[in-house]
């Protein structure tokens, strides 16, 4: 058990490794232009072109400033923000919570849901309500988040009146004294969610139920309750939660596109910002926030799942 | 898995050509599926409105659309949301004045409104079909052709190239799409060029790994040995006896990956970094009339969103009708 989480921990570092050197090629190198070009403009002088590269550490070369790159992410010292000109940390830091209060309140309203919905689904196989809970969850899950999100403005802020439109803050005014700027966003994104996780749980379900331990616990006299909660229910849940696991990406790029859509003052509209103003070392800072809470919550699920299921375990 | 399966000969009827007959009974699955069916019809209206796309416009795609201006109306006080018009119109050989109107309501002038600059939404949501349907195959077909070969080669070769490729895309998969979608898009700048080559990353990663799962498997069969010991070339072997038993499996995923890469573009259209403007694309308008739906304007935003919407569950439906049928509902 130690050896796996001991190995489980390295390919997180590892990929992480891997993946921010992936964001600093995207960001620093691939692009035709370069980054201080980006900056100033197409009207500076190859001058000011040059001080802006000896300025922010760009005359230097690759390597160097990959290593530049990984000693600011280790140190949690992202450097100086050119479009806000504070330290990028100060900037991250309370659009980062913000991001992860909005998608933990969706994690914990998508998966019961989801989940319920799912295994009800599966037990009553063929019926209407499986038809009913497998349509509408294919039909709400591929609807894009920024339609669904138009939909229920055009709802319940354009005809109803009955929510915010958009999230407006006054300074020093905090989010949670607001907790209706919460519902529309949350909402989005559990249409979009909830569907995909009932998916996966009826099949999983479905595939438990077909299962021959299943036959033989039926067979040997077990109340048809009794089947469900001890075999079925139990076995069940593996998939979903490995599933889950992943489906953490997807939220996360779900929460980037929801704030964008509601104007919620969080990290995914705080990189949005820097990718127009070319605002390079949030982008970083940013992205491998992101990817490292991608990252870390795969690894806690994967852990989870050895937790729940002893045969992982012994491999 | 049992992904590959032939599908059961079909009555074919001896007058068709025997092309015609295969694409026939290739559609056997999708027959047996109302869903399927459905998703059919509605992607192919929005092909059809495509292909027509010209002949259905009523004007201009960025043109304002402009009447002449009531005798009653007095320049100097005209209603909220209408402008004079910088030109004059020419009407029975006379010149007057001309107005629009800004977000304004479905009327017969213009069938879906008017969006926030004064242009005819249903005239760009038609001319926007084509992006919209172009740009994600294009891509799809791009990323689709190198996922593929990335695939065969490590499924067929196994060992340290399947190790090799499969980290990558384990470790690729790690990054929330959209995210490796804003990167592209933000660093090479705004252009067609780019959200291809954004959306085609997507599709790489998908194809690859299904690709791979599948030539592990057919690896196996018989008629591979026969043709290796029959001194055949890996490639051939790759291309002529793997690749179309695996066909199906792949079309399908792919035509999920375009369902995949509209959602993709349109979400890079509503963030500002799709198509340049003024193109008429179906995220931007969203995205253009977010801010007018609070004031009971909603056209500009509502209808894009719900030509998005209506095509991407389209997609869906059509690979779910296909899926189910085969009997490998995942």
């Amino acid at each position: 058990m130690a050896r796996y989480l001991i190995r489980r921990v390295g390919t997180t570092a590892v990929t992480t490794l891997v993946l921010s050197f992936v964001v600093f090629v995207l960001v620093e190198v691939s692009s035709p232009v370069s980054v201080c070009r980006r900056i100033l403009g197409r009207f500076a002088t190859d001058e000011q072109v040059r001080d802006c590269n000896v300025r922010l550490g760009l005359d230097h070369p690759l390597w160097d400033r990959y290593l530049t790159f990984l000693h600011h992410a280790v140190t949690l010292n992202f450097g100086v923000s050119t479009l806000l000109s504070q330290p990028v940390m100060t900037a991250v830091v309370p659009r980062l919570e913000r991001t992860l209060v909005l998608a933990l309140i969706a994690f914990f309203a998508i998966m019961p849901l989801g989940i319920v919905l799912g295994t009800f689904a599966a037990l009553r196989q063929a019926r209407l309500t499986d038809r009913a809970v497998t349509v509408a969850g294919t039909v709400t899950t591929a609807i894009p988040e920024i339609a669904t999100g138009i939909f229920l403005l055009t709802i319940f802020s354009g005809e109803l009146h009955l929510l915010p439109g958009a999230v407006v803050l006054l300074p020093g005014q905090s989010l949670a004294s607001h907790p209706s700027y919460f519902v529309l966003p949350v909402l989005t994104l559990m249409l979009v969610d909830v569907g995909y996780i009932a998916r996966i749980t009826r099949s999983s379900m479905l595939e438990v139920l077909r299962s021959n331990h299943v036959r033989t616990a039926e067979l040997k006299g077990l109340s048809y309750r009794k089947v469900v909660r001890r075999h079925v229910l139990r076995n069940g849940m593996l998939v979903p939660v490995t599933v889950i696991a992943y489906h953490v990406n997807w939220l996360i790029g779900g929460v980037v596109i929801v704030e964008a859509v509601f104007g919620y003052p969080g990290l995914g509209q705080l990189l949005l910002q820097a990718a127009y103003e070319r605002d390079v070392f949030v982008i970083e800072a940013g992205m491998l926030i992101l990817v490292v809470v991608a990252l870390v919550s795969q690894m806690l699920a994967d852990i989870a799942y050895m937790l729940l299921d002893p045969r992982v375990r012994l491999t | 898995m049992s992904a590959i399966e032939n599908l059961e000969p079909a009555i074919q009827p001896a007058a068709m050509h025997p092309l015609l007959g295969r694409a026939w009974e290739s559609t056997g699955h999708l027959r047996a599926s109302v869903a399927g069916l459905i998703g059919f019809a509605i992607v192919l209206l929005w092909v059809v409105v495509a292909l027509f796309a010209p002949l259905l416009e009523r004007y201009g795609s960025n043109e304002i659309v402009t009447k002449p201006l009531p005798a009653s109306w007095s320049t100097s006080n005209l209603p909220s949301g209408v402008y004079l018009a910088s030109e004059r119109l020419h009407r029975n050989g006379r010149s007057v004045p001309g107005y629009y109107r800004v977000n304004g309501p479905p009327s017969a002038d213009a069938w879906l409104g008017t969006d926030d600059q004064g242009r005819d939404i249903y005239t760009r949501l038609v001319a926007g079909t084509r992006p919209v349907l172009t740009l994600p195959i294009l891509a799809v077909l791009i990323g689709g052709s190198i996922g593929i070969l990335l695939g065969l080669w490590a499924g067929y070769f196994g060992r340290w190239a399947d190790e090799f490729a499969m980290r990558l895309l384990d470790t690729l998969i790690a990054f929330p799409t959209i995210l490796i979608l804003l990167l592209i898009s933000s660093s090479l700048g705004p252009s067609r060029f780019t959200v291809v080559a954004a959306l085609s990353v997507g599709a790489v990663i998908a194809v690859a790994r299904i690709t791979r799962g599948l030539t592990l498997e057919l690896r196996q069969r018989n008629y591979v040995t026969a043709a290796r010991l029959r001194g055949e070339s890996s490639l051939y072997v790759m291309v002529r006896e793997i690749l179309p038993n695996a066909a199906g499996p792949i079309v399908t995923d792919l035509t999920l990956r375009v369902g995949y890469a509209i959602f993709g573009l349109a979400t890079l259209g509503f963030v500002g970094l799709g198509v340049p403007p003024p193109a008429p694309d179906w995220g931007s308008m969203v995205s253009d009339g977010r801010d007018y739906i609070i004031s009971g304007a909603p056209w500009e935003s509502l209808f894009p969103a719900v030509a998005i919407a209506t095509l991407v569950v389209g997609l869906n439906l059509l690979v779910d009708g296909i899926r189910e049928q085969r009997g490998k509902y995942r």
